[in-house]
């Protein structure tokens, strides 16, 4: 096992696997696979904070109990806590459940209710560090009796909305909460024949996420729709005054209901605004 | 076999081809991971079928055919036969839109004024 130290902010991964051969692609000095105790200890001393071990069969979890509680016990200066979470995709024995919770400040899958990604796609979404993890869904459980559903986000965050949250579809379509699924790499909660979209859920039930998103359309709105409609009313034209244009696709691209435009439909505004292509954005 | 039985069977086969709102793509465009959907829960938002391909997505206006911000896009990102295939069916999506959101038609655009005030 080969490691390097990065920066304190980012967050480590650990898998915890037999087949180092399948996750090859993904390691990199925020991805480690261990195999054995030794090599679990070594990671434990070597990252302090921001790690999340990742366990895809009992034994695993078994042995990172026993590597982790052995430091512990062995430990000379009370440390501060570690911010460290636990994705165990194979639930883990029910006796090691409270000792994963002693040890561990988060755990994730301790029951056999879990349904996690396809585990392709829940490496796809770990172990990249060029995504925002938190827009994505990883696992989810369903209590039938709270008639509640547990998700989790790529960043181990917990997210539970109620069932009926889940309105049925105009076509007839309703959730079957005994089926749960989650596809499309996190984007898709599946209940049955009933596909929910992962960023509609959080955009009704986060607030911060809603903010998130809010912040991204001003952001395209200082982009291209306003200085669209700056730049129009500079040159005191219509929204009608862009034929082939419709008026309507007009007034979407200033409300940035749509994205920049390209090609023929850019030149086409541009020329009717007596500016370059590239020069509209800068209105 | 007679004239009678084959036209029974291909009836079934007609009648079990997919619903529009999951858009059936041929296994190429499948493997490489392209899939077409109108989903649950997105009443609130701008009539719109959602294209992925891996952990990327798109949402396709179904008004006009644009992009929706966020997270926008372009047509050079889609493959020209994910294209091809959602301009076939277009018809059949926007429908199928309608069906799954009754409150939110495709007709229901209310912006069509010119309001330059």
């Amino acid at each position: 096992m080969t490691m390097i130290k990065t920066a304190e902010n980012v967050r480590r991964y650990v898998i915890l696997d037999t087949n180092r051969e399948r996750f090859k692609r993904y390691l990199s000095n925020s991805v480690y696979f261990c195999n054995t105790q030794t090599e679990i200890g070594k990671v434990y001393d070597d990252v302090s904070d921001n790690l999340t071990w990742v366990s895809y069969a009992q034994r695993f979890t078994d042995e990172l109990v026993k590597a982790v509680s052995m430091k512990r016990a062995t430990q000379r200066k009370t440390s501060p806590p570690r911010d460290e979470c636990v994705l165990t995709i194979a639930s883990p024995r029910p006796e090691s459940v409270p000792t994963l919770h002693g040890l561990f400040s988060r755990i994730v899958g301790d029951s056999p209710g879990y349904h996690w990604l396809p585990k392709d796609e829940l490496s796809e979404v770990l172990f990249d560090n060029s995504i925002d993890r938190s827009e994505f869904i990883i696992a989810a459980a369903s209590d039938p009796v709270t008639r509640t559903l547990s998700l989790v986000r790529g960043n181990c965050q917990p997210l539970v909305v109620p069932f009926s949250f889940f309105e049925p579809s105009g076509d007839g379509t309703k959730p079957d909460f005994g089926y749960v699924r989650v596809t499309d790499f996190g984007r898709t909660i599946a209940l049955g024949d009933y596909e929910a979209a992962a960023d509609a859920i959080m955009y009704e039930s986060d607030r911060d996420y809603r903010k998130k998103v809010t912040a991204r359309r001003k952001e395209s709105e200082k982009s291209f729709g306003a200085s669209l409609f700056r730049l129009r009313m500079q040159r005191r034209l219509k929204r009608t005054d862009f034929s082939p244009l419709s008026a309507k696709t007009i007034a979407r691209l200033e409300r940035n209901e749509i994205g920049k435009p390209h090609g023929a439909t850019l030149n086409a505004i541009a020329k009717r605004l007596h500016v370059a292509p590239d020069e509209i954005a800068d209105y | 076999m007679s004239q009678l039985t084959f036209m029974r069977r291909w009836d079934i086969i007609i009648s079990e081809e997919p619903m529009p709102h999951d858009l059936d793509l041929p296994k190429r465009l499948k493997a490489k991971g392209w899939k077409v959907k109108i989903r649950e829960k997105e009443r609130l938002e701008p009539p719109h079928v959602t294209i992925m391909c891996g952990k990327r997505e798109w949402r396709l206006g179904l008004r006009d055919g644009a992009f929706l911000m966020p997270p926008g896009g372009k047509w050079a990102d889609i493959d020209d036969d994910v294209w091809k295939l959602i301009e076939k069916n277009w018809k059949a999506l926007q429908d199928a839109w309608d069906k799954k959101y009754p409150t939110n038609p495709i007709l229901s655009e209310k912006d069509d004024d010119d309001q330059d005030s």
